[in-house]
Order: C-alpha cells, then structure tokens, then sequence
C-alpha cells in the first residue's frame, strides 16, 4: 500500500523565544517521531494530554515548523520550508480542530466561513464555491440553509459537522481529527463516527485519528500509536494492540479505562506525566513503571519489533507480558 | 444595543451625544442669529440673558446661544477628526505589534511608550509654538498623543485573538496574515476600538477647549467653546452668562461621551456584564 504521510525522527521544539531582549531555551514536544500512514487507512496517536499528540499533528500540518527530522508527504520530502510556504505545499492535509465550535470565527456566517477556505485556494467564481458548499453541507448532513447561521447558533453535533463541511470543501486526501469527539454526548458520538466513516469511503481519505479515548480508537482505527512524553512508546493494528498490548504504559492505559464491573484488568499508572522540562533519564517511562529496574534508569530503549507490524520501545516488555 | 438602552446612564449619555450630532448638523438653520459668528454688534455687548439672547450676548455684543450652537459643529469636528487620524496610526500600530513577537513588535510598543510619556498640553503648545496656533495645529497635535491608546488596545486585543482557534484555524486553511488581521481580528478587536474611540471623543473635546482656552486652539473670531471661555474671563462676575453657557455646553458633551462609552464598555465586557446585575 502507498504510503500517505510519513515522519522520521521527527523532533518538534516548542517556546524558543528570540525577541529583542527575550532569549529563551525551549521544551521538547515531540521527540525523535516515526510514523508511516498508509493511503486509506484511520491512524490512531493515543496518549495521556500534554504527550505532543497536538504538536505532532501541527508539525504534520505544517503549521508548526520542526526542529529536526524529515516529513514525507506521498513520497516527496516536504520538510525543512518556512511555515507559509509548508501550509501551501501541503494543502493536502487538513486539520479538524479539537472545539470547531470555537475554530469558527463568531462574527461571520458560516456560510461565509466555509466560502473563504475557497477564496484561500483561489476559486473566486462564486455560483460555483456557492454550489460546492451545498453540496458539502448535504455531504455531512446538513441542510444548505445551515450556510445562514452564526456558529453560535449551532449545535454541537452541528459545529462538528460545519468543521468537517470546511476541510472537506477543500478536497483533501489527509485529514487531521484533534480529538473529534471530544465533548459530545453518546449518541452524537455514534453519529459523528459513522459520518467520519462514510466521507472516508466516499471521499477516499486517510485519517490521523489523535484521542486519548480509547473505546473511540478502538471502533474506528486501522492502526494505533500510543505516544508519552513526546515519544512514540508502542504501535500496533488496533485489533492486536488491545489484545496483547505489550508496553507497561500501553497496558496502564488500557486498565485506566472504567469498567462497568469494577474489576481492575491491569495496574494503574502511578503519579502525573513529568513535566517536558524535566525529561527522565534513560527510559522517559520508568519513574511510573511498575517494571522498572537500573537499566531502564540508565539506557534509553530503542523501538523493537514484537510481531509483524507491532513494535514497542521497552527493555523488558518479554517478561512484562 | 439593546442591553445599552436598558442601562439609563448610558442611554442618557446616547441622548446627548445625539443631540449634540444634531444640532451640529443643521446649526445654521437653529441658530437665531447666524450671523453672530462673525459680526459684532458693540451696542449690544454684555446683555444678561432675555427672551431676545436666551443666553445673553458677549463682549462683542454676539448671542452666545448662536455662538454656542455654532460652535457644537467645531467642537464635534475636532473630536471626530482628531479620533480618526489617531486610529489610523494607532490601529494598524497595534495589529502589526500584537500579531507576532519579533523586534518589530518590541520597537512599535516602546514607541507608543515614549509618545504615552509625553504630556498631551505640553505636546501641543510646543507644536502651537513651532507651527502657526490655530485649529489645525491643536488638531495635529491631540492626533500625535492620542494615538498610543489606539495601538495598545488594539494590541491587546490582537495578542489575545491570535491564540484563538478560529485564528488558528484560519492559519491552517492557509490564509495570509493579512487577511487573518483585517477580516477576522479587526472586527473581533471592533468593540474594544469603538469604546476606546468614544471615551478619546470627550477626552479630545475637553483637551481642544483647555487648548482653545490657553490660546493654541481656535482663534478668534472663531465660535469655539474654550475660547469663548477665555474671552469671557476678564468680564467675571458680572457677566456670569458670558462663561457660563459655552462651559455648560462642554461639561454636556463631554459627560454625553463618558457616560456612552462607559455604557458600550460594559456591553463588550461580559465580566463586567455579570458583576453589574
């Protein structure tokens, strides 16, 4: 299978300040990133808040410039461009943000907000950009009256599918969903992931997938990667890497998840994520891990494969399982 | 809107900036005597007030109820220019500086900073010193000092925009930081500048009759309210209406301004909003 967007080693600095009289070190948001994305597939990047999912999915998009490593984008290295000429050369990605609520701007109609990404790309022929939003808004379940409202005026559900209607108008091939059902009550959750589905038959789209709500992943994701601290730490297929996860934070997080029958199916992560600032030493893992020994505080671990397309970045993930 | 008519205050100081908007406009026709800007009448000078000169005449013999609504035109012209050349340097100021955090963003906000330390009255006399006292140069002058206020709110409010999503959002489309700015932030950053500009109104008028008053403003015969409060100096006591109504007239207008800016400033704070019910 053709591969749609891919990184290596990818590192991403975040809050470096070169001001006039401001100088300032930053933190290291993600750090040292691998991925393959194959064309059609819903790629999951998993994690506790804070691990780089955001940053690792702005860095992709190009909104973000990276500090190091290399980003392929349908074989073709599109790395190492300022950020203004990164967002153009890779208008194939787009990004569904994580509140569309709040990513639309609350002065204009949406109808207008959906017509601007077209005037962004240069279609200024505006019976046509009018013709293509209807019949977006009807892809996504929404009546082409919904073009009049004010974002304020519309439902949850409704911003979420007006978020979708915005990117998708824009023909992409990749599509970014931050968290796409982050806030949503059961039932509209269904709706939306069944929409999710449908556009990527219909459209032919590759979606990286990033949550940290794992049934969602679970339903819908052809591959997962579970990230901490800016690292990529396991991936797998979905289906294996719930079965027999095989990191100790994978199998943390997976017990983490509340079950209806009380019944604890692994131990739970001991303390918060450390701060960026502060990076442990060795493994980035071993300060909570109930597998920890001297090695992991001295030796960095390094990704090794497991089984066909599952690989995981621990020293004793043989005997941890 | 609505909110702002449900607040008395407010809507008290609407009424008067409305009527003075008013009275500016068809001056010529509401004045009882047009002609008194300019023409003086010796015989009749210093009249109290009467049914003929309701506010009494001045030195000159001139009714001072002509000459003061003659002059609501000047003074409203002052104000709204003055406001307008100071947005036009302090707007784009402060979109360009709050945008991004570079030198360029540090160097426009010391700038503002030195202009924000210089004196408003002292600025202007030097100016009336240097160029020729007169309307004009009372104009120059209020637009070069109180442009910095533009800059800093809209600064404030572009830094606080551009962490919005929708800013961020747009970005990902690939939109240019020109139209980030022009169409997205400056009519998010609208009711912040509309309330800055209504309260630089009433600030701008008091500043430009102090001006008039200390003889860098207007010059005579022109019918401005500060002048005419000069003028009217030397004839205190006795004739009290002289000084009285020009005086009113700017004590009026300058609190219709405060009182609608203070009003539109709670509308477009919605933490104000809450603490005022």
């Amino acid at each position: 299978m053709a591969e749609m967007i891919g990184a290596r080693d990818l590192v991403v600095e975040l809050g470096a300040e070169r001001g006039l009289f401001r100088r300032r070190a930053g933190v290291r948001a993600v750090d040292g990133v691998s991925l393959s994305v194959t064309a059609g597939e819903t790629f999951g990047v998993v994690g506790e808040s804070g691990c780089g999912k955001t940053t690792l999915a702005r860095t992709l998009l190009g909104l973000q410039r990276e500090s190091g490593g290399e980003i392929r984008l349908e074989n073709a290295v599109v790395s190492g461009v300022a950020p203004s000429l990164a967002r153009r050369q890779r208008a194939a990605v787009q990004y569904v943000h994580q509140d569309p609520g709040a990513a639309l701007d609350p002065w204009w109609r949406v109808g207008a907000t959906l017509a601007e990404g077209l005037r962004i790309q240069g279609l200024t022929n505006r019976t046509e950009a009018a013709d293509r939003i209807a019949e977006t808004l009807r892809a996504v379940g929404l009546d082409p009256a919904f073009g009049e409202r004010y974002p304020h005026e519309l439902s949850g559900g409704q911003q979420r599918r007006i978020g979708l209607a915005r990117i998708l108008l824009l023909r992409p091939k990749l599509v970014i969903l931050d968290e796409p059902t982050a806030g949503l009550d059961l039932s509209v959750q269904a709706a939306v992931l069944r929409l999710l589905r449908d556009l990527r038959d219909r459209f032919g789209l590759t979606y990286l997938f990033i949550s940290h709500d794992l049934s969602v992943v679970r339903r819908v994701c052809d591959q997962v990667a579970v990230m901490y601290l800016g690292r990529i730490v396991e991936q797998a297929p979905a289906a294996e890497l719930f079965a027999q996860p095989r990191h100790p934070y994978t199998r943390a997080l997976l017990g983490a998840a509340p079950r209806l029958d009380g019944k604890a199916v692994a131990p739970t992560l001991r303390g918060d994520p450390p701060s960026l600032r502060a990076i442990p030493s060795g493994c980035r893992f071993h300060p909570r891990c109930l597998h920890a020994d001297m090695s992991c505080l001295e030796r960095e671990p390094v990704m090794q494969p497991v089984a066909a397309g599952h690989s995981v970045c621990c020293h004793h993930w043989r005997e941890a399982a | 809107m609505k909110r702002l008519l449900r607040d008395p205050v407010a809507c008290l100081g609407f009424l008067l900036v409305v009527f003075a908007a008013l009275v500016a406009a068809f001056a010529p026709w509401l004045a009882p005597y047009p002609d008194d800007a300019f023409d003086s009448h010796l015989l009749q000078r210093l009249k109290p007030p009467s049914a003929e000169f309701p506010f009494g005449t001045d030195y000159l013999g001139r009714d001072i109820l002509s000459r003061v609504i003659l002059g609501t035109r000047n003074a409203i012209t002052v104000a709204v220019s003055v406001v307008l050349a100071a947005m036009l340097i302090g707007v784009p100021m402060g979109l360009v500086a709050g945008w991004r955090d570079n030198w360029l963003s540090d160097v426009l906000m010391r700038v503002t900073d030195v202009f924000l330390a210089v004196p408003q009255l002292i600025l202007a006399l030097a100016l009336g010193q240097l160029m020729a006292p007169g309307l004009t140069t009372a104009m120059a002058a209020l637009s070069l000092t109180y442009w910095p206020f533009f800059a800093r709110t809209v600064y404030a409010e572009t830094r606080r925009l551009r962490g919005a999503l929708f800013v961020d959002a747009l970005a990902g489309l690939g939109a240019s930081p020109a139209r980030i700015l022009l169409l997205h932030v400056l009519p998010n950053a609208a009711p912040a500048i509309l309330v800055r500009a209504t309260i630089g109104m009433g600030f701008t008028i008091l500043t430009a009759a102090i001006l008039g008053f200390l003889g860098v403003g207007a010059a005579p015969p022109s019918p401005d309210w500060g002048l005419a409060v000069a003028e009217a100096r030397q004839h205190l006591p006795e004739s009290w209406w002289f000084a009285t109504f020009p005086g009113l007239a700017i004590l009026l207008l300058v609190l219709g301004f405060n009182l609608l800016g203070d009003g539109l400033r709670d509308v477009a704070d919605p933490r104000l909003r809450r603490s005022r019910k």
